[in-house]
């Protein structure tokens, strides 16, 4: 049973329904008629007008993702001897809207000249990365000059995934929630450098052999472009 | 219940400054920092949840009914409690969460947020007086309103129902309840029985503390175009409708969920603004010009104002404040005036004395660490206003309370026996436990890391 002082009253005593419940009556009836005019009125606004509402000014939307792709490359070469070094340096910056995917430095020298297993000529690539915007490690790493390979120190930084756009779908998400996906990909940009050394290995006696190495040290940049598309 | 309320007062001065690691807090880009509110949100109700549970068991002579709307009242203040801890964690990362973790805590927070709305109309049910007087009805109710909870949440959670459906549903519950106080209000404001006129000011005051989170202070968005600034704040779910498609059905429904509490909020003003000085009531008249006034500054802050920042300070202080800081006050204040627990008791009076100074301490501290975001005042001024402030307030307190005593014999309102079992606090309170536990099984396993 409904608490007496709360149910409805049905008039009595002469009153009509209408009179002893008037008040209520009124209120749900304006409650109604501003949901209908909400209703009306929101579904004939503008649609590109409606997300300056938005709590960020943003477009939402159901994204497909796709990227393009850039390279830009830069090589230093140099014949070095005994603990003779090689600087080497890039200096480029990141477009607006342009995201920074990898950075990979590959130094090159082929001992062709060694005298057999053992022998190789060693070269040492240490970096010095002062110079370039975010938190970006510096490293040393050392590799033989074994004939005939062609790589034989690479250090690679990875920033940004590009796969994250390899034809993905962002269902009902905001433009910058997407483009936060690639965040990583802001900074990166700046002098690379690094000092590339060579340490040739001469065993006793056989040191005619073994004068010096060509040494060929190379950046690569990675960098790619987004590219969002409303799929709904 | 001392030694508790004390080391919840040091928690309270500690965890802000621990967790946000905020050297001076007064330029508006630390304060925008939502951590710190969050923070004392959550110590708020704590501690008044914990006051009303230990109420709860400790004056078991107290009325049923007032028992019962104690446990509603600390069920909805211990699931804020929580909401405001988990997001207090996710944004204070505590060092490093897990994205799994910090997901499955937002999913809990979420998942709560609808289980404190499924709160308000089993509150409205009970105060100011129940509307069911046979328990059949009374349990019926509770018993839909559960199942239908858990059905939304679950079905919701694993992709049964749709984001319209679960809007329309929730709504249509929400807006039942919301009509409660409204009736009430309307009922009885103007009787010449001051026992009837008890109800309508009870159910204003409720109304207004429990709603003024649901768009109350949104009411001028009413006179622009059918409600524009409506759309200003939902900022997940709801937003990514608006698109190329225009406003969603799911937004638009959404807001009659405010109209109500914007309409009941403007009648209150009107009515109170207008009824005879006998039938007045200074409190509720005065809540909802303070209330009203907020929704002007509302509107004066989304409209005019362009730093993101203090955009967000407001936006915060407004929405999550509304229902952190001046809910619980409001709620007290209630509690109190309506007798929900035995004044004349001197171990309840002292512990109710205690829990209202440590809130009006802690609620001043606050409304100066905002204030300091806006204005450039020097800590040290700072810290001396909200001295002088907390003299004024421990003499006043004092006479409030001796005040509320005494008018407490003439804010009598109905008591109906009839719904109510002896053992049904203590069956409510592990019920709604039961329920916040499942809350936080379901968010650890649609988040992923169970």
């Amino acid at each position: 049973m409904i608490n007496e002082m709360f149910e409805l009253k049905r008039g009595g005593e002469g009153a009509s329904f209408w009179q002893t419940e008037r008040k209520s009556i009124v209120f749900v009836c304006i409650m109604l008629l501003i949901f209908a005019f909400d209703a009306v009125a929101l579904k004939s606004i503008d649609p590109s007008l409606i997300t300056r509402y938005n709590d960020d000014g943003e477009v939402y939307g159901d994204w497909t993702v796709t990227y393009t792709m850039n390279e830009a490359t830069s090589t230093d070469s140099k014949e070095l001897e005994q603990n003779g070094v090689l600087e080497t340096s890039m200096d480029w910056s990141l477009n607006p809207g342009e995201y920074l995917s990898s950075v990979t430095l590959v130094v090159m020298c082929s001992d062709e000249d060694e005298p057999g297993e053992g022998f190789s000529d060693e070269v040492t690539a240490d970096t010095e990365l002062a110079g370039v915007n975010g938190n970006v490690e510096e490293r040393e790493e050392t590799g033989a000059c074994l004939e005939n390979t062609e790589d034989d120190v690479v250090l690679t930084w990875t920033f940004a995934d590009v796969s994250l756009a390899d034809n993905q779908t962002y269902e009902a998400s905001s433009v910058s929630s997407v483009e936060d996906l690639f965040v990583d990909g802001t900074t990166g940009d700046g002098v690379w450098a690094a000092e590339i050394r060579l340490d040739v290995v001469t065993p006793g006696g056989i040191g005619a052999l073994d004068s010096g190495e060509q040494i060929t040290a190379t950046w690569i940049v990675q960098t790619f472009t987004i590219e969002l598309n409303d799929y709904s | 219940m001392f030694l508790a309320l004390l080391s919840l007062a040091f928690v309270l001065l500690c965890a802000p400054s621990a967790l946000a690691d905020e050297s001076s807090g007064s330029d508006i880009e630390d304060t925008a920092n939502s951590l710190d509110l969050n923070v004392l949100s959550m110590g708020l109700n704590i501690l008044i949840a914990g006051t009303f549970i230990w109420l709860i068991f400790k004056d078991k002579e107290n009325h049923l009914q007032n028992r019962m709307t104690l446990v509603v009242l600390g069920l909805l203040f211990l699931g804020n409690a929580f909401i405001f801890t988990f997001q207090s964690i996710v944004e204070s990362g505590f060092g490093g969460l897990s994205e799994d973790f910090a997901g499955a805590l937002s999913l809990t927070a979420a998942a709560l947020n609808i289980y404190t709305a499924f709160l308000f109309p089993l509150l409205f049910m009970l105060f100011p007086s129940p509307i069911f007087t046979q328990r059949k009805h009374f349990i019926g109710a509770v018993i839909s309103l559960v199942a239908l909870f858990f059905f939304l949440l679950v079905a919701y959670a694993f992709g049964i129902i749709s984001f319209l459906i679960l809007t329309i549903i929730f709504n249509i519950v929400g807006i039942s309840g919301f009509l409660i106080p409204v009736r009430w209000y309307l009922l009885y404001r103007d009787s010449d029985i001051a026992y009837e006129r008890n109800h309508a000011v009870g159910a204003g005051l409720i109304g207004i503390a429990i709603l003024v989170s649901q768009g109350m202070t949104s009411w001028i968005s009413l006179l622009v175009y059918g409600g524009e600034s409506h759309i200003y704040g939902f900022s997940t779910g709801a937003n990514t409708q608006i698109g190329d498609v225009g406003v969603s059905w799911e937004v638009i429904i959404g807001h009659l969920r405010s109209v109500v509490p914007i309409m009941l909020l403007l009648y209150i003003v009107y009515k109170e603004l207008v009824i005879s000085t006998e039938k007045r009531s200074v409190a509720l008249r005065s809540l909802s010009l303070i209330i009203l006034f907020i929704g002007l500054m509302n509107a004066v802050v989304v409209g005019f104002i362009e730093d993101e920042n203090v955009r967000n300070l407001w936006d915060f202080f407004v929405i999550q404040g509304s229902f952190g800081l001046v809910r619980p006050l409001i709620v007290v204040f209630i509690v109190l005036k309506f007798d929900l627990f035995d004044m004349r008791k001197d171990e309840l009076r002292r512990v109710a004395r205690l829990v209202a100074l440590l809130l009006v301490s802690v609620w001043v501290a606050m409304v100066f660490e905002i204030l300091q975001a806006f204005l450039p005042v020097p800590q040290l001024l700072s810290a001396a206003f909200i001295g002088v402030v907390l003299a004024f307030a421990v003499g006043w307190e004092d006479r409030f309370f001796e005040n509320i005593a005494t008018v407490s014999d003439e804010a009598q309102l109905m008591q109906v026996n009839g719904p109510f079992d002896e053992d049904d606090p203590a069956r409510f309170m592990s019920l709604g436990a039961l329920i916040m536990m499942f809350c936080l099984l379901l968010g650890f396993l649609v988040g992923g890391t169970v």
